[in-house]
């Protein structure tokens, strides 16, 4: 990167005021200082894209009494009751992949299990072999 | 004890409205409707501008009690309004709002310096308008407008180092966008 395309990348910092290095190249490069003259007009005359004047609002004070009348939501309860919201939801996510994980650990351990272990109680019919 | 500067003057003047005294209501309106119209222009539009800011300033001094710094006042305003244009804006699902039918004070005497000047504002709104809105925003509210660095950041709801580095990088793509006419 030349000397000129360093300071030419710095005139943006420039804009907020004198900057030493920058200041310095600018005395000694006609091209440099031109570019930094046209840019700085640049940055002047964009204040003429400045928001118009705000008319005066519209019966602003009677709205604001209006609105102050009206009751102001409990902001502390609703951040609370969305908390409490937030915990019921968690609490329930949590009892229902409880809840999952145990049922499918029973059925899989009830699929596994050896024939013999089976109880009569469960319905299952108790075969030993016995050795000849 | 110091000489009281501009700034313990408006926390004067944010407590007194707090209380409920409508001449200070009325000088804090005042002070800032400007600067909550400015933003709401620059990221609303022109069009919807006014009805969101006078409901932003509605809402600044219903929630002025909130406030827990009075001489923090602006940023905390800026921030309201702000808050307010995005979720406007969100509901509009509008990403960009071009500048058109930005409205500037009427030039007066020549009409031949009258038409450079109008010239001049089209080339840099539309350099304005190729900025992302990222950019635009913080170039709009801090170059356009002055607001201070801090007001922006409050404003967009951005670090103030990602207003510093977006305000750089934005000068820089304003200074490839416009075209130059230079006899060195």
């Amino acid at each position: 990167m030349t000397e000129c395309e360093r300071i030419l990348e710095r005139l943006a910092e420039r804009l907020d005021g004198p900057l030493e290095e920058v200041d310095r190249h600018l005395a000694v490069c006609p091209a440099c200082r031109a570019e930094w003259q046209a840019l700085s007009q640049d940055f002047v005359d964009l204040r003429g894209l400045k928001a118009p004047p705000m008319p005066p609002p519209d019966c602003f004070w009677l709205r604001y009494e209006l609105a102050a009348e009206r009751p102001r939501p409990d902001l502390a309860w609703e951040r609370r009751s969305r908390t409490l919201q937030r915990g019921l939801a968690a609490a329930a996510v949590a009892l229902m992949l409880t809840a999952g994980t145990l049922l499918g650990w029973c059925a899989l351990s009830a699929a596994t299990r050896p024939l013999q272990e089976l109880t009569p109680g469960h319905g299952a019919v108790v075969t030993e072999v016995k050795p000849r | 004890m110091g000489v009281p500067t501009e700034m313990t003057a408006l926390g004067d003047i944010v407590a007194r409205a707090r209380t409920g005294e409508r001449k200070a209501q009325e000088e804090l309106l005042e002070r800032s409707r400007q600067r909550v119209f400015a933003l709401c222009f620059h990221l609303l539009g022109p069009s919807d501008a006014e009805e969101a800011a006078q409901e932003a300033l509605l809402k600044i001094f219903l929630r002025l009690e909130d406030l827990r710094d009075p001489e923090a006042f602006f940023p905390w305003a800026l921030r309201v309004a702000g808050n307010l244009c995005r979720d406007s804006l969100r509901r509009r699902a509008v990403a960009a709002i071009p500048l058109d039918g930005v409205e500037v004070a009427a030039d007066c005497g020549d009409p031949e310096a009258a038409a450079v000047a109008s010239d001049q504002r089209e080339r840099l709104r539309l350099a304005v308008d190729r900025l992302s809105p990222a950019l635009r925003d913080v170039l709009l509210l801090r170059d356009v407008e002055g607001l201070s660095t801090e007001d922006t950041a409050a404003a967009l709801d951005l670090p103030a180092g990602t207003v510093k580095s977006r305000l750089f990088e934005a000068r820089k793509k304003m200074r490839n966008l416009l075209p130059r006419e230079i006899t060195a």
